[in-house]
């Protein structure tokens, strides 16, 4: 192997060019679970980031040993409700318009700001769904996901007759990054897991069954008998596997991503952990050829519409 | 690396004012090259801090790593699922001599719907609060004390944070078994409650 053929590799994986669609549908998919989010945290906005609520700009410094310098809006108006209000219905319109595709790099950008400013002010509420969306939002500032199904930026694309295969091909490498911001939570976690102890020998999924804080709904059966406890754990270890290396081999894309799906709807039954499994799911998004949504979704305007186009390959 | 598919830079972009269509062309690739391989770097020593060199990586680049918020883990639930399941208990005690028991939307005792939003408080109670964040120990007690001060003369004067637990058994025992009950009890703090940390409450 050349120095040449390592540059021509690299050049092709990051620099070839491809169609905006799946990163513009994921970009919608991010923008609901982005709304989903906001929603979430009204009802108990002034309790955790709040002047009076459960956790000072103080208690934040302290925990960063004093190194208080951070991505955070909230340094400009400390204390300060009004502000947080005015924070909330901007980081709202700004979910909104991420969704619709209306100026979208500057609403991920937006989005961004106010998802790292919330974790810059009180930590200690978000957990790893959260993480994936604040850095799933900062790669998406770098992508084109406006050029596609997106209410501006029409004059940058071109969509004949609602044809989803025709839109002018954009560079690949934010996409890239977002697969491989993915691939990455499946890579970190397994080998986190597979250091040895519970995860080995079987038993980890009857211990997560039994946190009393995070069930849902019953799972019976499953948790009551060691061989189904032992499928599951290995099981898992084996979907995350899969989930950094076989899902970028073609021939098996797709079947990961269905095994991977019906491994977080079944997260999703069982814990209560809102939003996360969601973001997991719609990743997947990224990883389905264009041609594949593009007739996904023709198919979808066809069911739902009156117009009738097909879209040529 | 070839520059045949370079894209031009776009019309009325901000990067045509400080380089040519050339100039841009030619240090593309490059800039963007650095920028992803910075950021795989980080990432990569962040998440496999597991050497001193990798350790000096994150060190020097922690500031803008942090700055940022991209600093991340997806260690949950490893090496092992948590064992133990806790939970937060505090106890107002007013200037009378009486009491008052707090605790904190507890998701076990919340219906499906109720829980959903309400996640933050396991998050915020169970996962830190109750075991490895002191910093918020104070706040917490002054929040509690301004949300129980309900009458004008006798306002909160003392509040204690207790947390109670169990330990998970091990599959071996644990199967068909309910969990144990919570209560094993650890006093995490007392915080005596002024004046000044009452303030701004509305009395009706």
């Amino acid at each position: 192997m050349s120095i040449y053929t390592i540059l021509q590799a690299w050049d092709r994986f990051w620099f070839s060019e491809v169609s905006p669609l799946s990163v513009a549908v994921y970009r919608i998919l991010l923008g609901f679970l982005t709304i989903a989010f906001i929603l979430l945290l009204i009802p108990d906005l002034f309790v955790w980031f709040g002047s009076h609520g459960m956790c000072s700009n103080q208690a934040v410094a302290d925990w960063n040993n004093g190194h208080a310098v951070f991505l955070n809006l909230f340094s400009f108006f400390p204390d300060n409700d009004q502000f947080l209000v005015v924070f909330q219905c901007v980081f709202f319109l700004a979910a909104v318009a991420l969704t619709l595709g209306f100026h979208a790099r500057v609403a991920a950008t937006i989005c961004y700001l106010c998802l790292t400013s919330l974790y810059h002010r009180n930590p200690f509420i978000f957990n790893a769904g959260d993480t994936y969306l604040r850095v799933s939002t900062f790669w998406l500032i770098f992508s084109a996901s406006g050029n596609a199904l997106a209410l501006t930026g029409r004059q940058k694309r071109s969509n004949p007759a609602g044809n989803f295969n025709s839109y002018k091909k954009v560079s690949i490498w934010p996409l890239r990054l977002l697969q491989i911001q993915l691939a990455t939570v499946y890579w970190h976690t397994f080998f986190c897991k597979i250091v040895g102890g519970p995860w080995i020998d079987g038993s980890a999924v009857f211990t997560a069954s039994r946190i009393e804080d995070l069930q849902r709904l019953p799972l019976p059966f499953v948790f009551e008998h060691a061989w189904t406890i032992n499928l599951l754990t290995w099981g898992t270890l084996g979907i995350e596997g899969a989930l950094f290396t076989l899902i970028w081999i073609k021939e098996f894309r797709y079947w990961v991503i269905a095994f991977a799906v019906i491994f977080h709807l079944t997260i999703e039954y069982h814990m209560n952990i809102p939003i996360f499994e969601w973001l997991m799911i719609v990743s997947y998004v990224l990883f389905f050829e264009p041609e594949h949504l593009a007739l996904a979704i023709t198919w979808l305007r066809n069911k739902f519409t009156n117009q009738k186009v097909t879209t040529p390959n | 690396m070839t520059n045949k598919q370079l894209k031009p830079v776009r019309k009325n972009s901000i990067l045509n004012e400080l380089l040519s269509r050339e100039e841009w062309a030619r240090i593309r690739k490059p800039i963007i090259s650095a920028f992803l391989i910075l950021h795989c770097t980080l990432n990569y020593c962040y998440l496999f801090n597991n050497h001193p060199y990798i350790n000096n990586v994150n060190h020097f680049f922690f500031g803008y790593y942090a700055f940022m918020g991209l600093e991340q883990s997806w260690n949950v639930f490893s090496p092992g699922p948590r064992s133990t399941n806790p939970h937060l208990t505090a106890i107002v005690t007013y200037q009378d001599g009486s009491s008052r028991l707090w605790t904190y939307p507890r998701m076990e005792r919340l219906d499906f719907f109720t829980k959903i939003p309400k996640e933050r408080y396991r998050k915020f109670f169970d996962d830190n609060a109750a075991w490895n964040t002191p910093v918020v120990w104070p706040d917490i007690a002054r929040y509690v004390a301004r949300t129980n001060y309900f009458d004008l003369d006798n306002p909160p004067i003392l509040v204690s944070l207790i947390r109670f637990s169990s330990a998970i058994l091990p599959m071996e025992e644990g199967i068909n078994k309910p969990n144990p009950p919570q209560s094993d009890s650890k006093v995490l703090g007392v915080y005596p409650i002024t004046a000044q940390d009452l303030d701004g409450v509305m009395h009706k």
